[in-house]
């Protein structure tokens, strides 16, 4: 696993996703970076002050905020292998009380295959986009924009598009139909793999990410194993 | 330390035989949940027995389906049925799944979560309420009768 600029490369990616100068990095976040410990810091401008934020200050921030929800399991003997954040989209989908109908029960399926994230010992993946359509979560292409998607199967099929903050940890960004519109979704069908609307669907995982933690790029890894603890990869 | 979410969720579930009706929304969370258990400990099954040597295509041959519908059945939850999750188990590792169940009522949390680091979400704020000017002069009235 590595961040933009590598252990103690002193690059830090702006605001604006540019790249900031080369720095003078503490002892102990070269340390961090080079161990592979996941708490990465990058420089952050604040009021005309360089500091330093990690990965995990920033998402406690944004929790803090309301904009960023841990998914809780409704059953609380559940065992928690793994975390998921969602975006305020994604938490409106899926925190009840839902409503009767069509949607309600849509939701609440999807709620149980977000859920199966945290609580499931191993998870079947997609790891080379294309490959495989049956798995639970597949890498997107193209790979180095680190987006990848839930498929939550059921009729009316939809994908969660998400982003590793790091290992075991789903940020759940948007979500999309599948192949059919459905109405109390905004996006379009996704259709084709090769459609303009799957290329919109990752540009907005990446925009909405970068809206949500302006200093931080997601983790990249050369294996699925670096993303989560029980990668299943069946093809 | 269950949150108000959670204890919501499980009221009709707690309410007895008479009970009003569980919403058709929970109904399909908890099955939902089941499938993916089931194919989870399916999932489990065949990786253990992967180590041991077995394939895709001999568990294909062994239970006389083709290597695409085994790719299927183990690749997502989904596409399993009572049928295929008997036939799986049985190529898998000569087993059967034994009916079991437990209640989904007062339950006991799992003390250890992942990522602890994660700071818990703060509860909304109460809404403040509107009070209308009578009830405030009422309000009054009855504090100053109270301290004659």
């Amino acid at each position: 696993m590595h961040t933009p600029g590598g252990p103690g490369g002193g690059i830090g990616v702006d605001g604006r996703g540019g790249l900031l100068p080369p720095l003078q990095l503490s002892p102990e976040i070269v340390e961090c970076r080079s161990t592979g410990a996941c708490n990465y810091s990058s420089r952050v401008e604040l009021a005309g002050e360089l500091i330093y934020m990690s990965t995990r200050d920033e998402i406690n921030a944004r929790i803090e905020e309301g904009r960023l929800f841990r998914l809780k399991p409704l059953n609380e003997k559940d065992i928690k292998r793994r975390t998921v954040l969602m975006s305020q989209e994604i938490n409106q989908l899926v925190t009840g009380a839902w409503l009767d109908g069509p949607m309600g029960a849509r939701c609440a399926r999807l709620r149980g295959d977000l859920e199966n994230l945290i609580t499931a010992e191993d998870i079947t993946v997609c790891w080379e986009p294309f490959k495989g359509r049956t798995e639970q979560i597949g890498r997107l292409a193209p790979v180095q924009d680190e987006v990848w998607d839930l498929r939550s199967q059921e009729k009316p099929g939809l994908r969660v598009f998400f982003r590793f903050a790091e290992k075991d940890v789903f940020v759940a960004l948007t979500c999309a139909p599948r192949s059919v519109s459905v109405s109390w979704l905004s996006r379009l069908p996704l259709l084709d793999r090769h459609s303009r609307e799957w290329r919109e669907a990752i540009v907005e995982c990446r925009t909405q990410w970068r809206q949500l933690s302006p200093a931080h790029r997601p983790i990249t890894g050369s294996s699925a194993d670096e993303y989560l603890t029980g990668a299943a990869i069946l093809h | 330390m269950s949150t108000l979410q959670e204890r919501q969720f499980f009221t009709e579930l707690a309410a007895g035989h008479l009970g009003p009706p569980i919403p058709e929304a929970k109904r399909v969370y908890f099955q939902t949940r089941l499938r993916n258990r089931i194919f989870n400990f399916i999932l489990g099954r065949f990786l253990r027995e992967q180590k041991n040597g077995l394939t895709k295509a001999a568990l294909a041959r062994r239970i006389g389906k083709s290597p695409e519908v085994i790719n299927r059945w183990l690749g997502s939850p989904s596409n399993l049925t009572a049928d295929s999750i008997s036939d799986l188990l049985l190529g898998i590792c000569a087993e059967e799944l034994t009916p079991q169940s437990e209640t989904l009522l007062n339950q006991q949390p799992q003390n250890w979560i992942h990522a602890d680091w994660i700071k818990e979400q703060e509860p909304p704020p109460p809404k403040k309420t509107f009070q209308p000017l009578a009830a405030l002069r009422s309000n009054r009235k009855a504090f100053q009768l109270e301290m004659r």
